[in-house]
């Protein structure tokens, strides 16, 4: 126990140190954009105006100064107001987050399935050398489309033949769950793709490798069926993979969530955030992006965490 | 100098014998993609129009005789060159960047592992850093700093393919340095330099290759998708991703427009993964096995 | 301190605020097609850009007056010639070349139930005048020396000289009346809320995704609007507009900078295509002014110029839809392009300015929005100046960094740029932006030419007789200096849900009021 939990201490001392050296990326990175804070409140406007808001951001202080007090109000919970909306960018997210997390878990859990599925079929089944390679083959097709090329084709078809699912039509579940849940089809399954591929194939890997051990030997040899040894053998020995897997898809699904999102034209956290580039809309691209790489922090580190709790032997 | 060619023989001879273990399908995806590549190399010698003249054709004519295989585009130019064109500088984004990753990759992924202590620490942090930006973010805030074109997306994908080939080098100069010879040559005095590049640097070559790869149909992705948003090659040049993102707005009126370069783009990233697979399943076996 | 508490302020809190006065409920009204409810007139519309300007004096994208047209108006309006009609002020008199009296509207109210008075209409207008606003409506609105109070009802505009656009400039949405007392005591901030006296108010919205209008219970046309609520839908993608229109969970789609809208519309079954005659037009910027530009030569200005096709920008750029125009849009009939210098292809002459330029062979960049008509665009002109021995090299960039480098630098950072400029309903109101003085965000690339001053002058403050004349040597003038080169008119495409909607208007547009005449039209 006490082990688990100086493991849990050094990854989360690890996590934080990273999550402050992304806060040092992302800030110096907006710092950097082109196009300052007046360029966006008073493209035409004069002098005086444009002092004013440089002195209202507190961009007048010296860039240390301004960062302190960034991350300060970040820690507290104050994200900053857009300059678009001049609204608390914390309430914006609010809005727009659990979107994307719905999107993400979904996909995450089809993906899951699915691929889970079909690894584990090409595997079992890999003394039959056309449905073992049918399956690698799917699954690295599926890895292989990018998301955007898949959008346009749903979009195409979707739009051309009237085939129940809606594209560029949000609904939020709370007023229509039927027509939220058409909605949504199309958006999950694109981002899907990706997963089911990757799952596809480290399952399938995995579960190979697994086979080929010989405690498994032995397991057939002692005449347990396949059933048995799926259910006995191979799921301890492919949470490993799978962790890792599902860390990557998750690291994927964040970004991916900016093209899908902006493709099906849904209210999410990408969306929003794609728009606040175009509109150099600075406190929202900063906050964004380091809540989603902060997520993406997060992840790695449970993910670590897992590792040393499924096998001991992976604890550095 | 003698070490250095033995190393560098040492490691080509097993990348021979990696390519004589590739299965059946690796080597349809390498014959496939080296096809695809041929496309795009050639492409400027084919008898089609210049991939930007305007109005080569009708608008949005469909393929057939007079438009070319691939019909015309919004500004009636023939799609099949323009995908030839698109192959060809996807490919050179891809790779030019790729090649950085590799060779800045390595170099630091071996010193991190062998010096290892505070270096370690500093080059793993950096890594961990930059890995927490998912690759399109971290495309559309350098494309936002730098401006959009091909300098800045290769710049996004050094960014992107760097934290994994630093990782997966270290890692396996890490399971090296622990090798008898290797500890046998530094007890006899040899020197840090010829110890990374006579022993480690030959041991980590065929990881360097897979994860080559892998960084490959990476690159491939990110440049597509920054061009799809705008961001990547400036018009009228065309890379495949630049392609969709004109075909896109037409594809209830002319998909072709859209299949064709998506078809290339898939066929690409598919070869790729595929080659990257086989190649890493034909080295695998042999990695319990250190080269002396 | 009260720039502070108007900061603290959020539009949500505002909106509450006038919700409850209005005695409305907050209720998410995005509804479906099918849910729709049966008593609640309901317009939904789906529109490819965020209103990001909310402030109307000072809002200069036409992407966000197309909101701000629902919910404010001015002392006049335009008819579908682009004639001037009443709005808040129910007639005027010109009481002589430099003094006007409105009278305005009886019992008018803004949409919380306030009443509006002199005050606002006064302050409201000497608002875009004040030099502090930084309104770039501020000359268009005419040289007002007095703005006064004249009885209950009356307002007395007074010019230091006569000023041809002035009825057409009130019309504009930089005109608009605002409850200048609430400005004031800043319990309103025009940048993050809207309240005013036209046919809808905002009710509900979410960043980049929907706004919802409800009617204006206090509109002052009685009975007026028909449609008690216009649900706006921010939907960038075109082909998910189509989508959306063609399973009917729009009623209206509209359409800017896709030049190809009506052919992505022609095979969707149920629906009608109107594309809008406009004044407003695309141009390409040249850069005058900056020292390291090689458009500060006029002859390889003029070159350039010369080698534009304009049939072929429109036929391949634009999708066949526009006309192609000089700064005045062929709809007011006041400049004659086949009497430009500069306006018909000639590469013949264009090579030999080339040559006197001692410029073969030059590149230059061409900065362009992310857009796909500028882009489409710049590669047609690409094409043409080659033919030239000129080289462009396309720039793509994002909005930001467009504007930055196109208007707010000085001196501007593009050697050649593409952008549109609304036409308005007067040939004279946008030939300002070619005195780089008075407009100021064009200096950066706008050369000063004492004749074209000369000539903007007089075209304002010339009110009939001679006005046609000055019109086209203006028009010559601007031609030939090849400084900004208009190009095509920009014409929006609008897609209804046949039978859906009726008595929309059909007219020449020049202020993005997309949904022009929305407040009689009626739901079927």
């Amino acid at each position: 126990m006490t082990e688990t939990l100086r493991l849990v201490i050094v990854r989360a001392c690890s996590a934080a140190l990273t999550l402050f050296g992304v806060s040092v990326v992302v800030f110096m990175a907006i710092h950097l954009l082109p196009g300052d804070l007046t360029s966006v409140l008073a493209p035409r406007g004069p002098v005086e105006l444009r002092e004013a808001i440089l002195l209202k951001f507190g961009l007048d202080q010296p860039l240390h100064v301004q960062f302190v007090k960034w991350l300060g109000n970040i820690v507290s919970g104050d994200f900053g107001v857009s300059l678009i909306t001049q609204e608390p960018i914390s309430e914006a997210f609010a809005s727009r987050v659990p979107i994307t997390i719905e999107l993400s878990a979904l996909a995450l859990c089809l993906s899951l399935v699915v691929g889970g599925v079909i690894g584990l079929w090409s595997a079992l089944n890999h003394d039959s050398p056309l449905k073992s390679a049918s399956g690698k083959l799917a699954g690295s097709v599926l890895m292989s489309i990018p998301d955007f090329i898949l959008a346009s084709a749903f979009l195409y078809v979707f739009s051309r033949y009237a085939l129940g699912l809606t594209v560029g039509k949000w609904t939020a579940l709370a007023v229509d769950p039927d027509a939220h849940l058409r909605a949504i089809v199309l958006p999950v399954l694109t981002l899907s793709a990706l997963g089911v591929g990757l799952f596809a194939v480290t399952t399938r890997t995995a579960a190979l490798s697994i086979l080929s051990q010989d405690y498994i030997g032995a397991a057939i040899a002692r005449g347990m069926s396949r059933g048995e040894i799926l259910r006995h053998h191979i799921p301890r020995n492919l949470a490993v993979s799978l962790v890792t897997s599902v860390t990557i898809f998750a690291g994927y699904l964040v970004g991916g969530a900016v093209v899908v999102e902006t493709l099906y034209s849904i209210p999410g956290l990408g969306r929003f955030l794609i728009q606040a580039v175009l509109n150099r809309d600075y406190p929202v691209v900063q906050a964004g992006v380091l809540l989603i790489a902060a997520s993406v922090v997060l992840l790695n580190m449970a993910a670590d965490i897992l590792y040393g709790v499924i096998d001991p032997r992976l604890r550095k | 100098m003698t070490d250095h060619t033995s190393t560098i023989r040492k490691v080509s001879s097993w990348v021979l014998y990696a390519t004589s273990r590739l299965d059946g399908l690796t080597i349809i995806a390498l014959l496939v993609l080296l096809a695809v590549i041929l496309l795009g190399a050639a492409g400027e010698w084919l008898p089609l129009p210049a991939p930007d003249q305007i109005a080569a054709h009708a608008r949005l004519a469909p393929p057939g005789f007079s438009s070319g295989l691939f019909g015309a585009d919004n500004l009636g130019r023939d799609v099949f060159a323009r995908i030839c064109q698109g192959i060809q500088n996807t490919f050179i984004v891809s790779a030019s960047a790729v090649l950085v990753t590799a060779v800045v990759g390595a170099v630091l992924g071996l010193v991190s592992g062998y010096v290892g202590g505070m270096i370690d620490e500093i080059l793993s942090r950096f890594a961990d850093v930059v890995y927490s930006f998912p690759a399109v973010l971290l495309g559309l805030l350098i494309t936002a700093i730098l401006g959009p074109g091909g300098m800045s997306v290769i710049f996004a994908i050094v960014l992107v393919t760097m934290p994994p080939m630093i990782r997966v080098v270290r890692a396996s100069t890490l399971e090296v340095a622990q090798a008898d010879f290797v500890v046998t040559a530094r007890v006899v005095g040899a020197s840090h330099w010829r110890i990374l590049s006579v022993h480690l640097l030959p041991n980590v070559a065929l990881p360097i290759l897979t994860q080559t790869a892998y960084s490959i149909s990476i690159g491939i992705l990110v440049e597509s998708a920054l061009s799809f948003l705008g961001l990547g090659v400036q018009p009228p040049v065309a890379s495949l991703g630049s392609i969709l993102r004109e075909g896109s707005t037409y594809i209830t009126v002319a998909p072709w427009l859209v299949f064709g370069p998506g078809l290339f783009l898939v066929l690409a990233i598919l070869t790729v993964n595929l080659l990257g697979e086989g190649l890493r399943a034909a080295v695998d076996p042999l990695r319990p096995r250190i080269l002396e | 301190m009260i720039e502070q508490a108007k900061f603290l302020l959020s539009r949500r809190a505002f909106l509450n605020a006038t919700m409850a006065a209005a005695g409305t409920m907050a209720v998410p009204h995005i509804l479906s097609g099918a849910a729709q409810a049966q008593s609640v007139k309901e317009l939904i519309w789906a529109k490819p850009l965020e209103t990001t300007q909310l402030d109307p004096h000072t809002s200069i994208l036409g992407s966000s007056w197309q909101v701000l047209h629902l919910v404010y108006s001015s002392l006049v309006d335009v008819d579908g010639d682009l004639r001037p009609i009443p709005a808040l002020a129910e007639s005027w008199a010109e009481e002589s070349p430099t003094s006007y009296l409105f009278n305005l509207r009886q019992g008018l109210k803004f949409s919380d139930g306030s009443e509006v008075t002199i005050d606002d209409v006064v302050g409201s207008i000497m608002r875009v005048r004040d030099p502090a606003t930084g309104s770039f409506w501020q000359r268009p609105i005419g040289p007002i020396s007095k703005c006064e109070a004249v009885g209950d009802r009356g307002i007395r505009i007074t010019l230091e000289h006569p000023h041809a656009p002035l009825l057409p400039a009130l019309a504009a949405t930089m005109a608009s009346i605002l409850p200048m007392s609430k400005l004031k005591d800043g319990s309103f901030d025009p940048s993050k809320a809207m309240l005013g006296t036209g046919p809808f108010m905002v009710t509900e919205h979410v960043q980049d995704d929907h706004w919802v209008l409800e009617r204006n219970p206090h509109y002052w046309e009685e009975g007026l609007p028909h449609i008690d609520r216009i649900s706006v839908r921010i939907v960038p993608n075109d082909n998910a507009r189509i989508a959306m229109l063609s399973d009917g969970s729009v009623d209206i789609a509209s359409f800017e900078a896709s030049p190809d809208a009506p052919l992505l519309l022609q095979n969707v079954p149920g629906i009608d295509v109107t594309v809008e005659t406009s004044t407003n037009y695309y141009m390409m910027a040249l850069n005058a002014v900056s020292e390291t530009s090689p458009f500060v030569s006029a002859p390889l200005r003029k070159a350039v110029a010369l080698s534009l096709d304009r049939e072929q920008i429109k036929n391949i750029a634009l999708g066949g839809v526009g006309d192609p125009t000089a700064v005045m849009a062929p709809a007011f009939k006041a400049c004659d392009t086949s009497a430009l210098p500069n306006f018909t292809r000639d590469l013949n002459r264009a090579k030999a300015l080339v040559a006197e330029a001692g410029a073969e062979g030059k590149s230059f960049e061409l900065l362009v929005r992310n857009i796909p008509a500028d882009v489409q665009m710049a590669q047609v002109i690409k094409q043409g100046v080659s033919e030239i021995g000129l080289d462009a090299t396309i720039s793509v960039v994002d909005e930001g960094i467009w504007v930055k480098r196109a208007w707010v630098d000085n001196p501007s950072q593009f050697e050649a740029m593409i952008s549109w400029y609304a036409g308005y309903a007067d040939p004279a109101i946008s030939t300002l932006w070619w005195n780089p003085v008075l407009a100021g965000f064009t200096a950066g690339h706008v050369k000063a030419d004492p004749e074209i001053d000369r000539l903007i002058d007089a075209a304002y403050q010339t009110v009939g007789g001679d006005r046609a004349a000055i019109l086209q040597q203006l028009c010559a003038a601007i031609d030939e200096s090849a400084n900004m080169i208009p190009l095509v008119t920009r014409q929006d495409t609008i897609a209804v849900r046949t039978g859906r909607v009726t008595g929309l208007t059909k007219q020449t547009e020049g202020y993005v009021h997309t949904l022009r005449g929305i407040e009689k039209a009626e739901l079927k």
